[in-house]
């Protein structure tokens, strides 16, 4: 920054200097250094007021603790709930615009590693705004999450009571799978080419909580591609397609499809749409958990 | 059109294109996801702004990032300028003899190795921009001198195998490095911070005046290397020279912004049309257009669909590719 | 170029190629001489011009230039007594005509980026002498070949060398232009005291304009001296391996070399 003191207002700029200072200095005593959920240390201030959501599951998490009115803004892809549309947008996931976010004033960014880069972190950290990340790779992750946001957005007591209602429903689902057959499922999220979820996703671990398999113990990472020739000797029972706006092909097409149309799921017709709420980390993929065991009774 | 390069020619057009080069910077800086008005801009530039967050967009958001087209924008278009008469073709470009597939393959290699190397992938670009340079620098001699043909074939197939090894490495990473790496790949001058920059300007003047004191050379190199061995021209010395300086230029600035293409190939074109072929005028004309056009790129790429940002690299890919096929035609014709 | 007499000595100097061998050759020249070289195609009269140019060093023997071995000279001083003209590799680059002469004084450049007044001056002369003045502003892409070999004469001069050396210089004129360079050249090596080499396939115009002829044959010189001496008939019919007939230019004196095409 270009600081060039002129001679009649010297003083008056040492004066509004020392003044920001220990603003500065308090402002950064009632701050803290933590851990976020991705292992970056992040000065998080006592009370932040002011938000910025940078992933549609953060949104639902911070409209679920209560704290709509302190969301200064979301992405473009926040929708839910339906008020998170009007809020402010700062952009994609996945390059926001940084003078958006800065004209928005927030004194706390949050993220995920899954939809947002280290390099915007990096970039929000140079201009004065932290960002806590937080990331989840099974279902109980995705309550810690909730949990970990609670405790330093001040909602420590709203986070507790909806992880204790969301694991009531969870052990729920886990009576009524009790005993039942687990078919093999493959989680379809492209067909062409195939990706799937990897073993240790949030995703896997709603379907395996759901009394089903996912395929492909041995997979790597968090999207895998299978070709054709993998999936045919994998030969899930179910085949499950995330409901979203690109995506609706048709079942009688897939029977058509060289490879697919040899799947007992394709055969027997045992492909279906689950909402999209699976794919997002947050308070309604309780829903989508009892939406799957239901589709897989 | 030919201007005759005589230094007050020289310098007349040095200071235009300056003044339009400061033109361009003001106008950018008021331009963004945010509306900026110029009274907010100069005050912020003169360090009246305060805190206030048009200061904080205008100086540490907008200014480092056309501080860094500046820099990349001149640092190409001398690359490729330097290029084009070491290789004796007007449309050679900075990334033919491989020199950007090496440094996706140094940055690559760093975020694989994860953790703090991972945020080192500048230098690590920057290394295997260098490697790759000294690699083809040694296949491509021939005569022990660097022939174009030897030269050019030996930057072609180091870049495809390159090619290949970044696509394998891809692989290899994980989804979200993957998208980070994307994004660099296409050309981001977003994210390199201030204290980078200060490294970067001292480099890049100091190549481009090396380019500079070799502009007469330059020009008698465009004759053949022969006919300029026989007007005088150490003929190896210089076009080792070039050559290093050229892809020094080039490593730099794809090693700080990725791969932004077309810059490298059209502005000297460009700037052959305005002022000819004599590098004593073409040089300083290619690095200021360079410039210009760079930050005009930068700017369009930030606010053609704000708030979302395109990599700039898919902005001077989408402008230059027909510019690229129009000149392609009128010198075929 | 200097007021004193400049002297080209050419001893012994040899080059082996893997399948062609320039056997030792000597010979000297003086400022004002225009000396020709001739030959069928193969004889290695580009090698030896090449060598005498300081730019392929030979095998054995050496040249000096007054005294100095042009082999040892770096490449700019070389540049600024030896003045090399050959055929062009194809320019992918426009420049205009009064640019491309001007490339002619970059060995006297030195340390300065930019051109002179003295400099442009050489320039504007070496335009004039090879009358392409009204060509200033024209692109050198857009000559005729014949005027495009004018332009390398006049970059050549425009070096202002001791010793100019050209090669197949008249090979694209027309007759006219080739009698013209050749008189150029005699009257020029004379004014500015240089000492002009020519590789030629003009045997005529070598025998009207040359002060000495060599001829050369499979990389042996078979003969040196005048026109006279060289240009004899059953020396000429062996080496060209065709019926020759030398009789006398009847404006000139000169021999007057002619093909026979009928049997006789």
């Amino acid at each position: 920054m270009l600081i060039k003191p002129t001679r009649g207002s010297a003083a008056l700029q040492s004066c509004a200097l020392a003044i920001g200072f220990s603003i500065w200095l308090s402002a950064a005593a009632l701050a803290r250094t933590v851990k976020d959920q991705t292992g970056r240390m992040v000065n998080v201030p006592e009370n932040p007021h002011r938000l910025v959501s940078l992933a549609p599951n953060i949104t639902e998490i911070v409209y679920a603790l209560g704290l709509g009115d302190e969301l200064a803004g979301d992405t473009d892809n926040c929708d839910f709930p339906p008020q998170a549309k009007d809020k402010p947008h700062v952009g994609a996931m996945v390059n926001p615009s940084l003078e958006r976010i800065v004209a928005l004033k927030p004194d706390l960014a949050l993220g995920t590693p899954e939809a947002n880069r280290r390099e915007t972190a990096d970039q929000l950290e140079r201009l004065g705004i932290p960002l806590y990340g937080v990331t989840a790779s099974t279902l109980q992750g995705t309550l810690a999450s909730i949990e970990d946001l609670g405790k330093i957005l001040g909602r420590a007591e709203q986070a507790r009571s909806l992880v204790a209602q969301m694991q009531a429903r969870i052990d729920r689902v886990g009576k009524q799978i009790e005993g039942r057959p687990k078919p093999k499922v493959l989680f379809v999220v492209w067909y062409r080419p195939l990706i799937t979820v990897g073993p240790h996703t949030f995703i896997a671990d709603v379907i395996r909580a759901a009394g089903g398999i996912p395929v492909g113990d041995n997979l790597k990472g968090e999207w895998p591609r299978l070709s054709l020739e993998e999936l045919l000797p994998l030969d899930p029972e179910v085949i499950l397609f995330p409901q979203t706006e690109s995506f609706s092909p048709s079942k009688r097409e897939f029977q058509t499809l060289p490879g697919w149309k040899d799947l007992q799921a394709v055969k027997e017709g045992r492909m279906f749409f689950v909402s999209e709420t699976i794919m997002r980390p947050g308070p309604r993929l309780v829903d989508a958990l009892e939406e799957l065991a239901g589709v897989l009774k | 059109m030919t201007l005759p390069a005589t230094p007050r020619n020289v310098m007349a057009v040095a200071l235009a294109m300056s003044l339009l080069l400061v033109l361009v910077v003001l106008v950018s800086l008021t331009l963004g996801a945010v509306h900026v008005p110029l009274s907010q801009v100069w005050r912020a530039l003169t360090a009246r702004g305060g805190g206030s967050e048009a200061a904080i967009i205008v100086l540490d958001i907008r200014l480092p990032r056309i501080l860094l087209a500046i820099l990349v924008g001149a640092a190409l278009s001398v690359a490729g300028t330097g290029l084009q008469a070491l290789l004796r073709n007007p449309l050679a470009d900075p990334y033919v003899l491989g020199i950007s597939s090496g440094a996706a393959v140094g940055a690559i290699f760093a975020l694989w190795l994860g953790g703090r190397i991972a945020s080192a992938s500048p230098l690590a670009a920057f290394i295997g921009a260098m490697i790759t340079m000294l690699w083809v620098y040694l296949l491509g001699r021939s005569g022990g001198r660097l022939a174009s043909y030897t030269l050019i074939l030996a930057g072609v197939i180091t870049a495809s195998f390159l090619s290949a090894i970044i696509l394998f490495m891809l692989t290899l990473l994980s989804t979200r490095d993957v998208r980070g790496i994307a994004f660099w790949l296409m050309g981001d001058l977003s994210v390199t911070p201030l204290a980078e920059l200060r490294l970067l300007a001292p480099v890049v003047i100091l190549a481009i005046a090396g380019l500079y004191l070799l502009a007469k050379d330059l020009n008698v190199l465009l004759l053949g290397a022969e006919e300029a061995a026989h007007l005088g021209v150490n003929v190896a010395r210089v076009e080792a020279a070039v050559y290093i300086l050229a892809s020094l230029l080039t490593g730099l600035a794809v090693s700080t912004s990725g791969a932004i293409g077309y810059l490298g190939l059209l502005v000297p074109h460009l700037g052959r049309m305005l002022v000819g072929n004599d590098h004593r005028m073409l040089l300083p004309t290619a690095a200021l257009g360079g410039a210009i056009l760079l930050v005009l790129s930068d700017t369009l790429a930030r606010t053609a669909l704000a708030p979302s940002e395109l990599p700039v690299g898919a902005v001077t890919a989408v402008a230059g590719a027909p510019v690229f096929i129009y000149l392609l035609r009128k010198t075929a014709g | 170029m200097t007021e004193s007499l400049h002297h080209l000595r050419v001893e012994g100097v040899s080059f082996r190629y893997p399948h062609f061998e320039l056997a030792s050759t000597s010979f000297e020249a003086h400022s004002g001489e225009v000396l020709a070289i001739i030959g069928p195609n193969g004889s290695g009269k580009s090698t030896l011009l090449e060598i005498v140019s300081g730019h392929l060093g030979p095998q054995a023997g050496k040249v000096t230039l007054d005294s100095a071995d042009l082999h040892r000279l770096p490449p700019r001083p070389l540049a600024r007594l030896v003045g090399l003209a050959r055929q062009e590799t194809i320019l992918l680059f426009s420049f205009e005509v009064r640019e491309f002469v001007r490339q002619g004084r970059h060995p006297h450049l030195g340390r300065s980026l930019f051109e002179s007044p003295e400099d442009e001056r050489w320039v504007d002369w070496a335009m004039e002498k090879t009358r392409l003045a009204e060509f200033a502003g024209r692109r050198v892409l857009e000559m005729s070949s014949g005027e495009f070999q004018r332009a390398v004469l006049a970059r050549t001069l425009a070096q202002r060398p001791q010793l100019v050396l050209l090669d197949e210089p008249t090979a694209n004129l027309d007759i006219g232009y080739q009698i013209e360079m050749f008189r150029l050249l005699r009257q020029l090596a004379i004014s500015e005291r240089f000492i002009a080499v020519v590789v030629t396939h003009e045997l005529n115009l070598a025998s009207e304009l040359a002060d000495e002829l060599i001829l050369m044959e499979r990389g042996r010189c078979l003969a040196k001296g005048t026109a006279e001496e060289v240009l004899q008939p059953e020396l000429l019919s062996r080496v060209f391996r065709t019926p020759i007939l030398v009789d006398r230019n009847p404006s000139s004196g000169r021999p007057r070399v002619t093909w026979v095409t009928a049997p006789h």
